[in-house]
C-alpha cells in the first residue's frame, strides 16, 4: 500500500475531477473528521501501551500512569 | 511608529472574533474506561469550532479528565503477602498472597485545554497552529503545534509537514524518586523534574478513485529528560540457589529509564467507500525506537447505513508490541543491576485486542449527529517467562489487563 501511495502521489492517472468527488466528500472519507474519537482512542492507547504517534503527533500531553 | 501601527492592524485582523463566525460546529462527549478491578476514567469533552469567511477555523476544546481506582505497581506477585510505601510515604498499603500488586491510592484529575487556528494561504496551500495545556494533581504539559499542506493535482494529493514542541513538568506525590533507588531508601532528585518531547509529522494523502483515498504518514518524536514512572518498581527476588527461590525479599527498586527517546511511526490508512454497502477503513502502523519497542497495530471499521439516517459501525484492533530493552519481571538478589530497569507492564511483550460497536444517528442534513460506542479491550502477555523460577513459577507475572470502554459523542 505505501509503494502504490509513493509511486501515485502527484500522477495524474490516479485522482479524480472535482465534479467526481461526491462519496469523498462524505464525513467518513474524510481523515480527521472524527477528532473527538480520535483524541479518545489515542489517550487511551497512550496511558496503555508502549507506542504512539503515527496518525498525529506521539506526544501525550499527559502524566497517565 | 508606523510599524508599530501596521503590526496591530495585522494582529487585529487575525483575531478570531466568534461573533463574526459564519457556522460555529463542535462536539459534546464523554467517555467512560473502566478496567477489571483497577483504574476507572471519567472524561468528558467540549469542543467548539468558528468557521469563518475564507475557510478559516478557530478550534478549541476542553477536557475534563478523573482518574480512580487502583494501578499497577510493577512488583511481581507472590505466594506471600507484600507491603509497600504509598507514594506520599505517609502511608503503607498490604498486597495479599497470590495477588496482582495494585496501588490503592490511584487517583487523579486532569483538565486539558486546545486552541488551533487553521486556514488556506497562497493558492493551494494551508497553515495551521494550535497549542495545548495540560495540568493533572502531579504533571503540567505545555505544547505548540503548526502544520503547513501542499495540494498538487486538482487536490488529489495533499502533502503536509508539521512540527510540535511539548515541555513537561513532573511533580510526583513524594517526589521524583532517582531511579533504582528504593522503596525502603528512596531518594528524591526533587520535587519536580522536567522533560520536552519534539514531534515532526510528514504526510501525504492521495486520492486513488472516486471511491477511494489513502494517507501516509511519517512521525518522529523525540523526548528528552526525566522519563521514569515515578511510582513504579521492580521487586529484587531470592536468588535460585535459595530455599524460597524466587520470593521477594522486600527491596523494591524504582524505575529507572534511559533519558533521551527516538520514535519512530510508519502509519498507512485507507478509506474506500462500497456506495450502498457502506464504508471501510483499515489502517496499518509500524513503530520502533531506540528504546528496543517495536510494534505493530492494524485497525479495520465498517460504517454500514441500515437507513437513510442510521448506522452501526463495527470495529477490530490488533496490537502487538515487542518488549524495552531494559523491561524486566523481577531483578535477582545477588546480580548486578543493570543501567536501566523498569517492571513497568506497558514496556513489556504484550498483545492487546479491542473489539467494538458503534450505533449512530445522523440528522438530516445539518450535520448534527449523535453516536454510541462500546469497546471492549484486552492486554495479554507472557504470564509464565522462561526467566521464572522457584516459587515464581507459580506465580502469573503479566496479569490480564480487561477494560470496558462506552463513548457518546454529540456533533452539532
Amino acid at each position: 500500500m505505501f509503494g502504490v501511495l509513493l509511486f501515485c502521489v502527484g500522477c495524474s492517472s490516479v485522482g479524480v475531477e472535482p465534479w467526481d468527488r461526491d462519496l469523498l466528500s462524505e464525513d467518513e472519507m474524510i481523515f480527521g473528521s472524527q477528532p473527538i474519537k480520535k483524541a479518545y482512542e489515542q489517550h487511551t492507547y497512550f496511558s496503555k501501551e508502549a507506542t504512539s504517534g503515527g496518525s498525529g503527533f506521539s506526544g501525550g500531553g499527559c502524566g497517565c500512569n | 511608529m508606523a510599524l508599530a501601527t501596521a503590526t496591530t492592524a495585522l494582529l487585529t485582523g487575525l483575531a478570531p472574533q466568534p461573533a463574526q463566525a459564519q457556522k460555529i460546529s463542535g462536539n459534546i462527549a464523554n467517555l467512560y474506561y473502566g478496567e477489571t478491578d483497577r483504574v476507572t476514567a471519567i472524561e468528558p469533552v467540549i469542543n467548539v469550532n468558528f468557521l469563518y469567511e475564507g475557510e478559516k477555523v478557530w478550534s478549541n476544546k476542553l477536557v475534563l479528565d478523573t482518574l480512580t481506582g487502583a494501578s499497577h505497581n510493577g512488583a511481581v506477585m507472590s505466594r506471600n503477602p507484600q507491603t509497600f510505601t504509598t507514594p506520599s510515604g505517609h502511608s503503607d498499603y498490604t498486597i495479599g498472597a497470590g495477588q496482582v500488586t495494585l496501588d490503592p491510592t490511584f487517583k487523579d484529575t486532569r483538565i486539558a485545554l486546545a486552541s488551533s487556528w487553521s486556514q488556506p494561504f497562497a493558492e493551494d496551500w494551508e497553515f495551521s497552529a494550535g497549542f495545548n495545556g495540560s495540568h493533572e494533581y502531579d504533571f503540567l504539559s505545555l505544547a505548540v503545534n503548526s502544520t503547513v499542506s501542499r495540494y498538487l493535482d486538482r487536490k488529489n494529493t495533499k502533502l503536509s509537514m508539521g512540527f510540535s514542541f511539548e515541555q513537561d513538568a513532573i511533580n510526583p506525590v513524594g517526589g521524583a524518586p532517582q531511579g533504582l533507588s528504593t522503596m525502603n531508601a528512596k531518594v528524591v532528585n526533587g520535587s519536580t523534574d522536567n522533560k520536552h518531547v519534539i514531534d515532526l509529522l510528514f504526510g501525504a494523502t492521495q486520492v486513488m478513485s472516486r471511491h477511494w483515498i489513502l494517507q501516509f504518514n511519517y512521525n518522529l518524536g523525540m523526548s528528552s529528560g526525566y522519563m521514569n514512572d515515578p511510582y513504579k518498581f521492580t521487586s529484587e527476588v531470592l536468588a535460585p540457589t535459595d530455599p524460597n527461590a524466587g520470593d521477594p525479599n522486600g527491596t523494591y527498586y524504582y524505575d529507572k529509564r534511559p533519558d533521551k527517546r527516538i520514535k519512530n511511526a510508519i502509519f498507512v490508512d485507507s478509506k474506500y467507500h462500497f456506495g450502498i454497502y457502506g464504508i471501510s477503513g483499515m489502517s496499518y502502523r509500524y513503530f520502533f525506537d531506540d528504546w528496543g519497542i517495536r510494534s505493530h497495530t492494524i485497525e479495520w471499521n465498517h460504517r454500514y447505513f441500515i437507513s437513510s439516517h442510521w448506522y452501526i459501525e463495527p470495529g477490530v484492533r490488533y496490537y502487538t508490541q515487542s518488549a524495552a530493552d531494559f523491561y524486566r519481571y523481577f531483578h535477582v538478589q545477588g546480580d548486578v543491576l543493570p543501567q536501566y530497569m523498569s517492571a513497568d507492564y506497558r514496556l513489556g511483550k504484550m498483545v492487546a485486542l479491542t473489539y467494538g460497536l458503534e450505533v449512530g444517528k445522523k440528522f438530516g442534513s445539518s450535520g448534527e449527529e449523535i453516536s454510541f460506542r462500546a469497546q471492549l479491550y484486552t492486554q495479554s502477555g507472557d504470564s509464565h517467562p522462561g526467566s521464572a523460577y522457584g516459587n515464581l513459577t507459580a506465580q502469573d507475572l503479566y496479569p490480564k489487563l480487561t477494560a470496558v470502554i462506552g463513548q457518546v459523542i454529540y456533533k452539532f
